[in-house]
């Protein structure tokens, strides 16, 4: 099982991660959204990028979907 | 989590406590005047769960250890949010490892060790020490005014470590930018030398090429360079076989062989020059030209020889048409065709004088009778038929005479046939002359084949001989060639490998010319990828803070809400309803309080101390709730050490009534006091006194 939305670059995160992690993840997926709404040009590489950087700073290891 | 059982042994000032068969929900209130041991069960709690107390540091662990044993033992029996029993055992021996146990008889989960426990009691409550210590035992030190306390409520939020994470990822800018800046110039700078070097005979200049065709352009041209002289050195000893076998030829020899041996030296300069024009060197076929013009000479001559061979081939083939030889075509003109012409033409003279012969003899038989009945007395013969045989005799004898006359023109004719046979028998003898010397040309070596073609009949190839023995060809057939040219070529073939000496020299001090710009090129590209790498860490980087800013910001906003939905429902009971609500700001998170009488926000600094207590009690209530509800979610256990000190009698009694109703994920809340406020009831009162050792709960078991 997998907390992440199937239509986002995001890496997956442990089925029991909680806490900041888990929040940001969620805050991440939605930001996604909406920047692809509004920016055409959107890197969604370097927005998995970032996103990984940021829940390996809070001691989650996410799984990159795309590897 | 919920705690149902706790029992120690040497622990802190306690030689032993013993509570059992606590109460899930309701006010646990622990009595006792100042150093009687109040917070020190706090502080076993805390022990209990995550191996440390607050009051202890860390790496002096041994001091919860009673001041006059040597060992300590301790053990909970708890609820954790997961809804299982959870048993926690913890020892620590001054002479030895501290040792603990968490073991679900539900699960039969069974951990050991003293920080694997630790961990994994984290784990099941999705908070660690310093979180329980902010939102579950509240000191009374720990219950103040919020807005000087950011901090806390940020960690209560959970917003501090996407905060923390930002700023730390922002702090790696400045160096990150300082390297991209470093990079660049590192990149100018290696172009700067490379524009020094130069070298635009072995590179030519490519304005807008990307840094790595450069790179495998200069690795190209290495290469090329490098399969050159490879080729050179390789070929070299092949020219030097190839011009002595030439050279050997000078003897003598057949045209085969020389059109072998020439082709195999041309074949060998070629390979050379071919070799040496990848270097795209000005100058550099120049060592080569004295040998290549001794072999055009040779060359030269020997296609003059193979013309004359090949023109001696062909009138060999004449000769044997001429000569109607056995697989020649017999043609008009020819010997052989003359020949049987003449046969022919013999044979019909012949003939026709064998019939002329036997022509005349009839006529003179005819004539003879003829006459013999004109002249002889043949008695009874008219005179008519006497007049007619002389008249008839003499015809015939004028026919006679004619036929031996006409066979005497034939006879000569016969002559004449003798002459042109004789005519014909020496054009043969010529003809075949000549056959023998052309008989092999082709393999005879070639000043045989020049002496033999000399001796050909009339004027034959005498024009191609001349032409042979003035030019290139003439040179060959001298006497003692070999012997004059042998020293001058080897000289030509020492000069050539000198000089192809002098380029493998020259390829390898350009090889390493071009592997210094190769590296200055990697260089460049090295640091220009470096750049784009870091450019790209840098955006990802500002990207990873803002992303952590931006779900902090969120969390804020989200935790603020929670708490003021609990405010909601907390203040108004702690407050008997004088205050309705409170907001906190999501940026600066200032408190402000709704007020009943007032009808309007009030900053928190302008309420009396006695109420901003109890405001700030709610508010920690409320953030307490809003914690577990962030995390596990699970029922939760509080711990508030000395809430109401500076409450009255009034509000102390309000508010113990009120707490332990307030919030259905804090159901277990435990009161330190002095005394027992008056008026209050609690689940269970456990009462300290100040000389006491010991603490046994008189609903609990034995330990």
């Amino acid at each position: 099982m997998t907390t992440e939305p199937a239509d986002t670059p995001l890496p997956t995160l442990p089925p029991d991660t909680r806490g900041a992690a888990k929040a940001f993840h969620n805050w991440c997926a939605e930001e996604l959204r909406r920047r692809r709404s509004r920016d055409v040009e959107l890197d969604e590489a370097r927005f998995a990028r970032a996103t990984r950087l940021v829940l390996g700073h809070l001691g989650v290891r996410g799984e990159d979907p795309t590897s | 989590m919920i705690v149902h059982r706790l029992q120690a042994r040497n622990a802190l000032k306690y030689e032993r406590v013993d509570l059992s068969d606590l109460p899930d929900r309701g006010v646990i209130l622990v009595t006792g005047p100042n150093e009687s041991g109040k917070s020190t069960i706090g502080e076993l709690l805390c022990l209990g769960l995550f191996g440390r107390t607050f009051s202890v540091p860390t790496d002096r662990i041994e001091r919860v250890v009673r001041w006059d044993a040597r060992s300590m033992d301790l053990e909970m029996e708890v609820t954790a949010p997961d809804g299982h029993l959870w048993r926690v055992r913890r020892n620590l021996d001054l002479d030895g490892e501290p040792g603990a146990s968490l073991y679900c008889p539900a699960t039969g989960t069974d951990i050991s060790g003293w920080q694997p426990v630790t961990e994994a009691i984290v784990e099941l409550l999705g908070y660690g020490f310093d979180s329980f210590v902010e939102s579950f035992y509240l000191a009374r030190r720990d219950i103040g005014p919020p807005t000087p306390r950011a901090e806390t409520l940020k960690a209560m939020a959970g917003v501090l470590p996407l905060e923390t994470t930002a700023e730390n990822l922002l702090a790696q800018v400045p160096e990150l930018e300082r390297r991209s800046v470093g990079l660049a110039a590192e990149a100018e700078q290696i172009r700067r030398t490379l524009a020094e070097i130069g070298r635009d005979d072995l590179l030519p200049p490519r304005p807008g090429a990307l840094d790595g065709e450069l790179v495998a352009e200069a690795s190209a041209r290495i290469e090329e360079l490098r399969s050159a002289r490879t080729r050179i050195q390789e070929r070299l000893p092949t020219l030097r076989a190839a011009t002595e076998r030439l050279v050997d030829l000078l003897d003598g020899a057949p045209l085969s062989r020389w059109e072998k041996r020439v082709e195999g030296l041309d074949g060998a300069l070629d390979e050379v020059e071919e070799a040496m024009s990848w270097l795209g060197y000005a100058d550099v076929t120049a060592g080569t030209e004295k040998l290549s013009g001794f072999l055009d000479k040779v060359q030269e001559g020997v296609q003059q020889f193979g013309a004359l061979v090949r023109k001696a081939g062909a009138r060999r083939s004449w000769i044997a048409a001429q000569l109607g030889q056995p697989g020649a075509e017999l043609v008009p003109g020819t010997v052989g065709e003359d020949e049987a012409d003449l046969e022919a033409r013999r044979a019909k003279t012949r003939g026709r004088m064998r019939m002329h012969d036997r022509l005349a003899m009839g006529a003179l038989v005819i004539a003879a009778g003829a006459l013999a009945l004109g002249f002889l007395p043949i008695d009874n013969l008219p005179e008519q038929a006497r007049l007619a045989g002389r008249g008839f005799g003499l015809l015939a004898a004028l026919a006679a005479g004619g036929f031996a006359w006409s066979r005497h023109d034939l006879a000569g004719n016969l002559t004449s046939m003798k002459l042109e046979e004789a005519e014909l028998m020496q054009r043969r003898d010529s003809l075949e002359a000549d056959a023998r010397l052309l008989n092999g040309i082709v393999d005879r070596l070639m000043p045989d084949a020049i002496a033999k073609l000399r001796g050909l009949s009339g004027d034959t190839l005498a024009a191609d001989l001349n032409a042979f023995e003035t030019g290139a060809g003439g040179r060959l057939t001298q006497a003692g060639l070999k012997e004059k040219t042998e020293a001058a070529v080897a000289q030509r073939l020492t000069d050539v490998e000198l000089h192809l000496g002098d380029v493998v020299t020259r390829i390898e001090a350009d090889i390493e010319e071009l592997s210094r710009i190769h590296e200055l090129r990697e260089g460049a590209a090295s640091a220009v990828a470096s750049r784009e790498g870091v450019v790209e860490t840098l955006a990802t980087l500002e990207l990873a803070a803002e992303l952590a800013q931006g779900a902090a910001r969120q969390m804020t906003h989200e935790f603020n809400a929670e708490v003021r939905q609990g405010m909601v429902r907390v203040l108004p009971s702690l407050t008997e309803g004088r205050y309705q609500y409170l907001k906190i700001e999501d940026g600066s998170l200032a408190v402000r309080v709704f007020s009943s009488e007032k009808q309007d926000f009030v900053a928190f600094e302008e309420i009396s101390g006695g109420t901003q207590r109890q405001i700030e009690l709610a508010t920690r209530f409320a953030l307490s709730e809003a914690v577990v509800r962030g995390t596990t979610g699970g029922p939760q256990f509080l711990f508030l050490d000395e809430p109401f000190a500076f409450f009255d009698a009034q509000r102390t009694r309000a508010s113990m009534s009120a707490l332990p109703r307030l919030s259905a994920e804090l159901p277990q809340v435990w009161i330190a006091a002095q005394t027992p406020p008056e008026g209050t009831t609690a689940a269970r009162h456990i009462e300290l006194t100040l000389a006491q050792s010991e603490l046994i709960d008189p609903s609990g078991g034995g330990f």
